[in-house]
């Protein structure tokens, strides 16, 4: 037992090198930054919504956009990149299980997506802070004493997101898995990324539709994959009432359960796989 | 050599179901754990729905997509919509406005604004292309404010669904009843409907009696402005308070009450 964890510290550890040495990751990171550092200066089209929500809402689109991409481009390459090299045959012809390296590929790559949103959230709380102090010492008579965002409630929305990328990459790693090329796998994940995102509103428009195979058609997918809307905890807006602990455990716990249950088939699709 | 095809190809579809019917037991599995996420985040005030029940799919596929990212999208339109209105060009100003609270139906600013530029400002550019306003029948004149109000109110009727508590929509409503459709009864209704509404401003709650005085329930009028002027504050100088009390006497002195 104490052997299986080491090996799959040291492909984790591997891993996450390897993934911080790729270009897509500061390529897609560099972007990020310059985007949410950005939209402080966009901040005067705010039309829609406060000046503060705005900036809220386009850094934490960002986040999900880049993040995702990141996810799948990074999981997929990853993976693809140690049998195009013929790494995973020096590795896997060592006593090394073919789920030990699914395992230690996924908590490198579920590391890496940590430090990721974890920057991200970061920049993204120090540029609202910059925007609301202003705000308020523009407007000191109107706000008192007062702030206008909670920022606990904005880490907890970006380890939502870090949980959504945990699941995204579990299901890139069980696409590769089984797919022969790197393009399948990413346009293949994307797709099911849309799925996942949007499955709940197909619920709710077909489940009163009378035409009974359409929704059994459409209850089927719903069972199938995932439900992401879950995690889009910050999608209308920052909410003022901190989101309790209770939730987050239920959340982690969702994706524990989908996570594993994905590189379980992912390990048995992998196993017989010739490399 | 055919039955090798055969025994892979029955392998693969064996393998395919074996993972499709693992899936949807998983699905099976965890839909309580989903349901219950679901009714703890309604519980903490977030409300993760997409799209509401009578509204059409695309306005939740553009909110469920885009994200976040769908504000900066809204206000861009509404800038590329703003050279449409100035150029007056219905059909393009109309789908832009139809886009942008499709894309953030949470925005109070698109909607208030969409309705009053298809209530309002689209009337007037019809009209125009008609001839001199001036020169205008009067029947046709008030069938294109029906008309445009009407679709207006209907646009407007659209963001409650969004903001079902919002005095400021109520308010619109009122107001282009009144001042498109000549409707004072429904504008009535409206103005009082806002006046409930939590966050309605004072003189909300002073126009809609004022309207019941227009249209001859001076007694109705009477009545609420004396249950209005106790719950007014005193030290509020947009509350108004002694305009109040001096219509209470105006109104006493039409009815001969005192």
């Amino acid at each position: 037992m104490l052997n299986s964890i080491r090996r799959v510290y040291l492909i984790t550890e591997n891993c996450l090198r390897e993934s911080i040495r790729q270009k897509i990751f500061y390529a897609i990171l560099f972007i990020s930054i310059g985007m949410i550092t950005g939209i402080y200066f966009l901040r005067e089209l705010n039309f829609g919504s406060s000046e503060i929500n705005f900036i809220f809402n386009l850094g934490y689109g960002t986040i999900l956009l880049f993040g995702s991409i990141l996810t799948i481009t990074i999981s997929a390459q990853l993976f693809f990149s140690e049998i195009e090299n013929r790494n995973a045959i020096t590795i896997l012809a060592k006593p090394i299980r073919k789920s030990e390296f699914i395992l230690g590929k996924f908590l490198g790559i579920i590391i890496l997506l940590a430090l990721f949103t974890g920057i991200m959230i970061s920049i993204l709380i120090l540029v609202l802070k910059f925007g609301e102090t202003k705000l308020l010492l523009n407007n000191t008579a109107f706000y008192a004493d007062e702030r206008l965002l909670n920022y606990t409630n904005l880490i907890i929305y970006s380890i939502a997101q870090w949980l959504k990328f945990v699941m995204i990459c579990a299901i890139t790693i069980l696409v590769s898995s089984y797919s022969q090329t790197i393009i399948f796998s990413t346009v293949s994940s994307f797709l099911i990324l849309t799925i996942c995102q949007l499955q709940y509103l197909a619920r709710i428009t077909y489940s009163s539709t009378d035409f009974i195979p359409l929704n059994w058609f459409v209850a089927m997918i719903s069972y199938l994959f995932p439900n992401f809307q879950i995690f889009n905890l910050g999608e209308h807006g920052a909410t003022s009432t901190t989101i309790s602990l209770m939730l987050m455990v239920k959340l982690l716990l969702y994706t524990t359960i989908y996570s594993s249950a994905y590189l379980y088939i992912a390990t048995i699709c992998f196993s017989r796989r010739e490399i | 050599m055919n039955n090798s095809i055969l025994y892979q190809y029955t392998k693969l579809n064996f393998n395919i179901l074996i993972l499709f019917f693992s899936l949807l037991i998983l699905g099976i599995f965890i839909r309580p754990l989903e349901r219950k996420i679901w009714l703890d985040l309604n519980s903490q005030g977030i409300d993760l729905s997409v799209k509401k029940t009578n509204q059409p799919l695309s306005t939740g596929l553009v909110v469920g997509m885009l994200g976040g990212l769908r504000n900066l999208v809204a206000d861009i339109i509404w800038i590329k919509n703003s050279i449409y209105w100035e150029k007056s060009n219905l059909p393009a100003t109309e789908t832009f406005i139809y886009l942008t609270t499709d894309l953030v139906p949470e925005s109070l600013y698109f909607w208030i604004n969409g309705a009053r530029i298809i209530s309002y400002d689209m009337s007037n550019w019809r009209l125009k292309l008609i001839g001199r306003v001036e020169n205008i029948p009067k029947l046709t004149k008030q069938s294109i404010w029906d008309e445009q109000a009407k679709d207006g109110i209907k646009f407007l009727e659209k963001a409650l669904l969004f903001h079902p508590n919002e005095p400021l929509i109520y308010i619109e409503i009122a107001s282009m009843y009144i001042n498109r459709l000549d409707d004072k009864l429904m504008g009535a209704k409206y103005y009082r409907m806002a006046s409930e509404k939590n966050g309605a401003p004072y003189y909300v709650s002073r126009i809609y009696p004022e309207i019941l005085r227009q249209i001859g329930e001076k007694r109705k009028a009477l009545i609420w402005y004396r249950n209005l002027y106790p719950k007014l504050p005193a030290n509020n100088p947009l509350a108004h308070k002694d305009v109040v009390l001096q219509r209470i006497n105006d109104l006493e002195t039409e009815l001969s009450i005192k």
